[in-house]
């Protein structure tokens, strides 16, 4: 017998339509799924359990109707204020129907279970948060990656089919690399952001995470809220970008292996592979860095800091202290440099459909230690992984982050890839394209939690 | 910067003025990496690069 819970969003979402499967059910699944395998992996940090009649009477009958989905902790949702991974609830925004919420709600979604973060999503790996680190499914001693670490291990897990993360420094295509499911993180400005903690940011994207492309097409239209259609008016070869020089060279030989498998597969199928140059990439981690940590300190006013900041871990307290002393002419110069990667970024767009590169350099790092080695040497790894993110953040374009293998340990490999501002679809349909290719033995493998689920063997 | 030296009149005015030891540990710890990276980047020529402020993130840079 198959559990609801392991079935693709699709199919739970097409149960309850039949009449099938009643969202009761379904919620009361994952909330047995969550109790049995939580405690090992700290992917969630909240579960409703209030009157889930109210909540069905008040969503539309949309294409997720009945659904639940994780939906990272920074989101005002009517029964949870988002804590940003903290301890508790920062003062704003509070509960509530951010713009995040009426989507779900259009579509259909039950946004009912909270998903564990970074703390205030500042770091790529997850292991930094008041809920507890959150712990890679196919090896918790790993990390599971940030900042939206807990939507990513939640599906791997198979908790929920479908999560809401966000991505201002590859905080949904990281996670997916380390946990071996599919990110997208669309254009920035795609999704609305009222009552979400990063609201003010010109770098983070809110975005899908699902088991396969199809899905995250799926919950994409609903966060959206416009078709990603497969194949819309495209057609031709598809040009895949490959930056070698700048972003295939530094990465851990089985990363390496993995993503240009990727490419083979791909080329195999008709893709033509194109090596390009990304002029003054090596920089990318660098602003992304100051990007993302400058536009924070704004926010800051003396009653935040004085309630929360105490609260919050130390490596986190460093972090936003330094971004103070940062210069305004760096500032300043990141903001050039930020249109420099975008006008290269137009003209490369215009020679080639894709860019694509490994969505991190390695696999994911231990959670006690998290450094990777990196042929040039050892580096933290919110630095290593920042030069590969920082591009789709720093000038807006969607990326998408695809499983494509494991290393010896078993750990798993995603590739990135980058498409022109608005063309989320494209990498959707590449994405499910390169499903079709590999008989979806990517997407379909997942990993086997410490405690198995009984019933559903 | 040292945690000497303090996070500066900005952050003494949120009450973030001071670094603690496990803090400052860390804050020097991040500007060993970020020193020689920021020392690369001034060299990078952006003195005819424009901040396009006023195009949308969301889209295409203007031609």
């Amino acid at each position: 017998m198959t559990c609801a819970q392991d079935s693709s969003l699709r199919a739970q979402a097409q149960a309850i339509r039949a009449g099938a499967l009643t969202p009761a059910d379904l919620l009361e699944q994952t909330v047995r799924r969550i109790a049995e395998l939580d405690g090992a992996y700290n992917a969630v940090c909240g579960v409703f359990d209030g009157d889930l009649d109210h909540e069905l009477d008040s969503v539309d009958v949309g294409p997720l109707f009945g659904v639940p989905v994780g939906v990272k902790d920074m989101f005002s949702l009517p029964w949870r204020a988002p804590t940003d991974g903290m301890a508790q609830a920062a003062p704003q925004p509070g509960k509530g129907y951010s713009d995040l919420g009426w989507r779900l709600r259009a579509g259909g979604a039950l946004g009912l279970i909270a998903t564990n973060m970074h703390q205030l999503g500042i770091g790529t790996t997850g292991h930094v948060s008041a809920h507890g680190p959150t712990r890679n499914p196919w090896d918790p001693e790993r990390c599971a990656g940030g900042s939206s670490g807990g939507s990513a291990a939640a599906v791997a897990l198979r908790m929920v089919a479908g999560a809401v993360g966000t991505d201002a420094g590859g905080s949904i295509r990281i996670p997916a690399s380390y946990c071996g499911i599919v990110g997208l993180k669309p254009t920035w400005g795609a999704v609305p952001v009222r009552g979400y903690t990063g609201a003010y940011s010109t770098m983070g994207a809110i975005g899908p995470m699902a088991r396969d492309s199809d899905d995250c097409r799926l919950l994409g239209e609903v966060l959206l809220g416009r078709s990603l259609t497969p194949g819309a008016g495209r057609s031709g070869r598809l040009v895949i970008g490959v930056p070698v020089a700048s972003h295939w060279d530094d990465v851990e030989h089985a990363v390496l292996v993995r993503c240009r498998a990727a490419l083979e597969v791909l080329a195999a199928d008709g893709a033509e592979i194109r090596e390009i140059q990304l002029p003054a990439s090596e920089h990318l981690a660098l602003a992304t860095m100051v990007a993302t940590g400058t536009e924070r300190l704004p926010q800051l006013d003396r009653a935040w800091c004085d309630e929360v900041f105490p609260l919050l871990d130390v490596s986190v307290r460093a972090i936003i202290k330094s971004r103070f002393s940062l210069s305004a002419n760096l500032v300043q110069r990141v903001l050039r440099y930020r249109t420099l990667l975008r006008r290269d970024l137009r003209a490369q767009f215009a020679e080639v459909d894709v860019i694509a590169m490994p969505s991190a350099p390695t696999p994911p790092p231990v959670v006690a230690r998290p450094r990777v080695e990196l042929p040039s040497g050892p580096v933290a790894a919110d630095v290593a992984n920042l030069h590969y993110a920082g591009l789709a953040n720093l000038t807006g374009v969607p990326a998408i982050s695809l499983p494509c293998g494991s290393d010896g340990d078993g750990l798993p490999v995603g590739i990135g890839l980058h498409a022109p501002w608005g063309d989320e679809a494209l990498l959707l349909d590449v994405g499910a394209r390169f499903e079709r290719l590999t008989d979806r033995a990517f997407v379909d493998h997942h990993p086997v939690p410490h405690n198995q689920r009984e019933e559903c063997h | 910067m040292s945690d000497e030296q303090g996070m500066g009149e900005e952050a003494r005015l949120l009450g973030l003025g001071s670094l603690d030891p496990d803090e400052a540990r860390i804050v020097r710890s991040g500007a060993r990496v970020f020193a020689p990276m920021i020392e690369r980047f001034m060299h990078l020529d952006l003195s005819l690069v424009p901040i396009e402020a006023a195009a949308p993130y969301g889209g295409a840079p203007a031609a």
